[in-house]
């Protein structure tokens, strides 16, 4: 069974379609990466899966069922434009939210300061929202999401904001989540988590979707046509037009994409020539990130 | 049922421990308290002063003794009464020109103690206008008893009469020269009810009506509505944030009308302790006025409020808040101007009218009920047109409302707004 699947699912406003004929399904147990430049239809997607918005066409199903109220309750959601009540004590507000979720509120509050206390707010539940630093706050949006072990999460953008130390958390808690047997979708730019944290993608533009599948089918696919090198000394010899296609520095490390059927040597040779200290060189994968940008621009070619 | 139960408990609570609330509902009952003892000061000076009767005996024979039992029953604390004139079967005519002067000043009160006195088939009566003459209540009553006592043991008491008989206490009905007597007419005190019901109408639906608006947009502003709708329609979260903004204002409401109520219960007590002897403004309000109050307020809270949170969803500053919630205002403020029409003849075909009129009914049909009740036919069509017009107004709140809470953009022009009702 798919944890969600949407079928030929459009959204559509005044001027635009924000999802167009959008066709996709998310295997229970996986994480799930929904990528995507600004204005991609990621959110609207997702708030479609959530029921805050309804499709104008296509259907959209959850763990097997039709959007309902009781859909609603097996998600837990975390937007990307987050904010809680200024006025409500910790404790308070989780209840609350655990309560909407259909927890009896006792139990919202016992689980309420189990999660206080993992995620270092225990001293904190009495305090109210808006004495909290942004980054505490969004650790409670966190629980809130999550306090009523809803076999499907739904995060936008869950690291913005968090110090590596509090992200650091967070993932520690979401690989728990998905050993559990959560699926979880993940809707991120940063394509780094993605490539360590995502088992199957969707690559979305414009309210389409330009690529879905396996994470490392889709890498495979591309090939190793990608060199990763670190060295000290003049880039010049980087200038081989017959066989690089593009580079993209990363201060003193350079990802190398190959031109088809560039032979990789010759960037070796070149670099020896010109004197130039090699410390890494190494044959790989293309980066998500390139993938990204290949796909996105072959679009508006 | 249940989220909708949750939406309202959080938003009584955390409503009703702001100090807002705190000091909005304190704030009446001091006020009132305020004027009370103002009112009590400037009572007026009581010793000292006079009050001019006119002993109009149809008995005969009994005002003189009246007259002495009343210097007797006075006490400093009270106006001395000056029995300027003492008229013995007095003509129809007699009557007419003293209680002429009472209405126009020229005397201060007008006693007449009719045939029936004695018997107790009749009960005396006291004409007079003034807070300081109708101090005088009192000592009248037991100085016509005493009067009457004395000359029913003198002339029968040594017959075979019952002793309950003899001891018949008299009876004073006080009567107000300035208004028909037949027909009840809107008197002060019932003028200063209606203007403070109106008062209060008027400024709780503002108030509540804003306080909607308010949390709409402390949800929008905050984002938390976005994990709001995750879990409840939008519908409900309105009908659970009206319900729960209403609860509050009918909480403060409880709270005016026991501690306004226990007030003036106490006024008089208060009087004596504070300034002995000095008149208490005899203001009693109606336990059916409270309930029309409670009515009309509720009927004209869910019809604005309904609007109001309307006006939050498609804002997002405070700016264009006071922008989209003048409309409302000027809507309640309407009622306000129309005060006048209402209060200078409640039975007018325009006063009725007005008082059935959608959007105006809730506080000028309180005003008219305050003043003299009308028909109940009058007022249950004024409920019923209110009632229809506030299910189509939230029908269509609701659709604004719904689009409006996800959009953080720029206000929408009326255009939009159109295009809004219609989105699914």
């Amino acid at each position: 069974m798919d944890a969600v699947s949407l079928e030929k699912v459009t959204k559509r406003y005044d001027s635009f379609d924000a999802v167009s004929s959008l066709s996709m399904e998310i295997k229970e147990g996986a994480v799930f990466g929904l990528l995507g430049p600004n204005g991609a239809g990621k959110t609207t997607t997702l708030r479609m899966i959530v029921r805050i918005l309804i499709p104008d066409e296509g259907s959209v199903r959850v763990l097997g069922q039709p959007l309902s109220e009781r859909t609603q309750e097996l998600i837990g959601y975390l937007p990307e434009e987050r904010g809680l009540y200024r006025h409500m004590r910790l404790l308070e507000i989780l209840r609350f939210l655990g309560a909407l979720k259909g927890l009896p509120e006792a139990e919202a509050e016992r689980r309420a300061r189990l999660w206080l206390e993992r995620l270092g707010l225990s001293d904190r539940m009495n305090d109210e929202v808006h004495n909290l630093s942004r980054g505490m706050q969004q650790k409670v949006q966190f629980i809130a999401a999550v306090i009523h072990r809803p076999p499907l999460v739904i995060l936008d953008e869950p690291f913005t904001g968090l110090d590596p130390v509090n992200a650091a958390v967070i993932k520690d808690v979401m690989l728990e989540l998905r050993k559990q047997g959560a699926t979880i979708i993940l809707s991120t730019h940063r394509m780094e988590q993605v490539e360590q944290m995502c088992d199957s993608i969707c690559l979305m533009n414009k309210g389409q979707k330009l690529l879905a599948g396996d994470l490392k089918v889709i890498k495979r696919s591309y090939g190793n046509n990608t060199v990763r090198m670190e060295f000290a000394g003049d880039p010049v010899f980087l200038q081989l037009p017959g066989i690089i296609e593009r580079t993209t520095s990363y201060g003193e490390m350079v990802d190398i994409t190959l031109r088809p059927g560039g032979d990789a040597q010759q960037i070796l040779k070149s670099a020896v020539e010109r004197g130039v200290q090699v410390r890494r060189f190494e044959l790989i994968e293309p980066p998500l990130n390139d993938i990204f940008i290949q796909k996105i621009s072959e679009r508006h070619a | 049922m249940r989220k909708i139960w949750l939406i309202v408990k959080r938003e009584y609570i955390t409503r009703v421990r702001t100090k807002a609330f705190i000091l909005g509902t304190l704030a009446l009952p001091l006020i009132s308290a305020a004027i009370l003892l103002i009112s009590i000061f400037l009572s007026g000076g009581v010793s000292g002063q006079t009050v001019r009767i006119v002993i109009l005996d149809e008995v005969g024979g009994l005002g003189g003794a009246v007259q002495k039992s009343l210097a007797r029953n006075t006490t400093e604390a009270h106006p001395e009464p000056v029995v300027v004139h003492i008229v013995e079967h007095p003509s129809a005519q007699q009557e007419l020109y003293f209680n002429t002067q009472v209405a126009t000043d020229q005397l201060d009160g007008v006693l007449v103690l009719p045939k029936g006195l004695m018997t107790g088939t009749a009960s005396a009566r006291f004409h007079a206008k003034h807070m300081h003459a109708l101090a005088l209540m009192g000592p009248i009553e037991r100085a016509v008893s005493d009067a009457i006592i004395a000359r029913r043991l003198n002339a029968e008491g040594r017959k075979s009469r019952s002793m309950e008989n003899v001891f018949k206490l008299a009876r004073v009905q006080l009567v107000n020269p300035s208004s028909d007597q037949k027909e009840e007419g809107p008197n002060e005190t019932n003028f200063a009810i209606a203007i403070i019901a109106g008062m209060v109408l008027y400024m709780t639906l503002i108030v509540y009506g804003m306080s909607t608006m308010h949390s709409v947009m402390e949800e929008k502003s905050t984002r938390m509505i976005e994990i709001l709708v995750s879990s409840i329609r939008p519908f409900e979260l309105l009908t659970g944030k009206i319900l729960s903004v209403g609860a509050v204002a009918l909480t403060q409401y409880l709270v005016w009308a026991v501690t306004v109520g226990l007030l003036f219960a106490s006024a008089a007590s208060v009087a004596a302790l504070v300034r002995p002897g000095a008149t208490v403004p005899g203001i009693s309000l109606s336990p059916m006025l409270l309930v029309y109050l409670v009515i009309f307020f509720l009927a004209g809270y869910f019809l604005y409020s309904a609007l109001y949170a309307a006006a939050g969803a498609i804002v997002s500053t405070d700016e264009e808040a006071r922008q989209a919630q003048m409309p409302l205002t000027l809507m309640i403020l309407c009622s306000f101007m129309l005060f006048n029409v209402i209060l200078n003849n409640p039975n007018s075909t325009l006063s009725v009218v007005l008082s059935m009129t959608p959007f105006l009914s809730p506080i000028l049909m309180t005003l008219r009920v305050a003043m003299q009740t009308p028909p109940l036919w009058q007022i249950v069509l004024a409920l019923a047109f209110s009632i229809a017009t506030t299910i189509y107004v939230i029908r269509i709140s609701a659709r604004i409302y719904r689009v409006g809470i996800l959009m953080y953009g720029k206000r929408p022009s009326i255009k939009e707004l159109r295009r809004w009702l219609r989105y699914s």
